[in-house]
């Protein structure tokens, strides 16, 4: 018998818990009210684009030809493959496959580096031609109001790159965790966790890529 | 020990290769349909792709379907309220003026008539 058994690290229901269930229970519904917490946060600069397309409706189609749609979409397909990733990793940890978890972990990661750098190489074109927000807008337009959708558009992709970055290091770190053998079926919470995460982001990035890219 | 702990749910791996392709599919089909011009439908098309595509990230990626019903209980709740800020201000922006007389004032946002010294 020479079967290689996979070593997993016990672990401890903190005291304040019934049982295990009980402890994973409340992280979920914590991590749910964390995540509407989220969307309504985002929703504000919904609201602020939705009001100024509703005022600038000709200004809006005008200033989104400048972005490309096919970095959008190949960042849409990033983002939605590193989803699936992310849920198989999450698959992964609940029957207790070791080296599957940190392989889709790791597929994940590297698809949220695809979409950073694909958004490096947007921004820096936007700002050599000068298509940014307020004052500092130097690009060519028919309208004087165009400074305000690249306002819109630095700050909704700005802060959804924010969490990208954030998830990144989320996933990192579980990957660093999963290596020693921390999660398995019995405890896979933080995984859980950060998957919901990471679906969220995927979730704004949803609703994003249809209103800067494709019909401004 | 172990043999007590009630396991979850554990979806076969066929529902997220499902999931993906779809969202696959529908990324493309909102691509394709942007590339026409529908008028006014533009945004109801986009958005409505786009919430099929959230739905399917919401009930398979983010397992809602198979989970306890209160996580859905809060994320609905936490959407009708993200539905009321976002709908009244469309409301807003969309009809003001309709009903009471109102003036331009500078950015193009219409203000209510002012009679200040008519109340007093």
């Amino acid at each position: 018998m020479t079967t290689k058994v996979t070593q997993f690290v016990k672990h401890q229901v903190a005291h304040h818990f019934d049982n295990a269930e009980h402890e994973f229970d409340a992280a979920k519904l914590g991590m749910w009210a964390f995540l509407i917490q989220e969307i309504l946060f985002f929703g504000g600069l919904f609201v602020a684009y939705f009001i100024f397309r509703a005022m600038y409706p000709a200004m809006f189609v005008e200033a989104h030809h400048h972005l490309s749609w096919q970095l959008g979409g190949l960042n849409t397909i990033f983002l939605i493959t590193s989803s699936f990733t992310m849920a198989m990793a999450v698959r992964s940890a609940q029957v207790s496959q070791k080296n599957k978890l940190i392989l889709f972990l790791v597929l994940t990661f590297l698809f949220a580096g695809g979409f950073m750098c694909v958004k490096y190489v947007e921004y820096m074109t936007k700002i050599h031609h000068g298509y940014l927000p307020a004052k500092w807008f130097f690009g060519t337009g028919t309208f004087d109001t165009e400074p305000l959708f690249f306002g819109l558009y630095f700050t909704m992709t700005g802060l959804h790159g924010l969490h990208v970055l954030i998830g990144m290091g989320l996933i990192a770190w579980l990957i660093i965790r999963s290596n020693r053998g921390e999660f398995h079926k019995d405890y896979y919470t933080p995984v859980e966790m950060v998957g919901l995460y990471w679906h969220l982001v995927d979730l704004i990035w949803i609703f994003l890529f249809p209103l800067l890219y494709l019909i401004g | 020990m172990a043999s007590q702990q009630h396991h979850h749910h554990v979806a076969p791996v066929k529902y997220y290769v499902a999931t993906f392709a779809t969202l696959l599919a529908l990324t493309i089909l909102t691509v394709a349909v942007a590339q026409f011009d529908f008028g006014a439908m533009n945004i109801v098309i986009a958005m409505g792709v786009a919430v099929c595509k959230a739905s399917l990230v919401l009930m398979f990626f983010m397992g809602l379907l198979w989970d306890k019903k209160i996580n859905a209980v809060f994320f609905l709740t936490g959407l009708l309220f993200l539905g009321l800020f976002i709908g009244f201000c469309v409301l807003d922006i969309g009809y003001r003026g309709d009903t009471d007389p109102v003036e331009s004032l500078q950015y193009g946002v219409k203000v209510p008539v002012r009679h200040a010294e008519a109340e007093h």
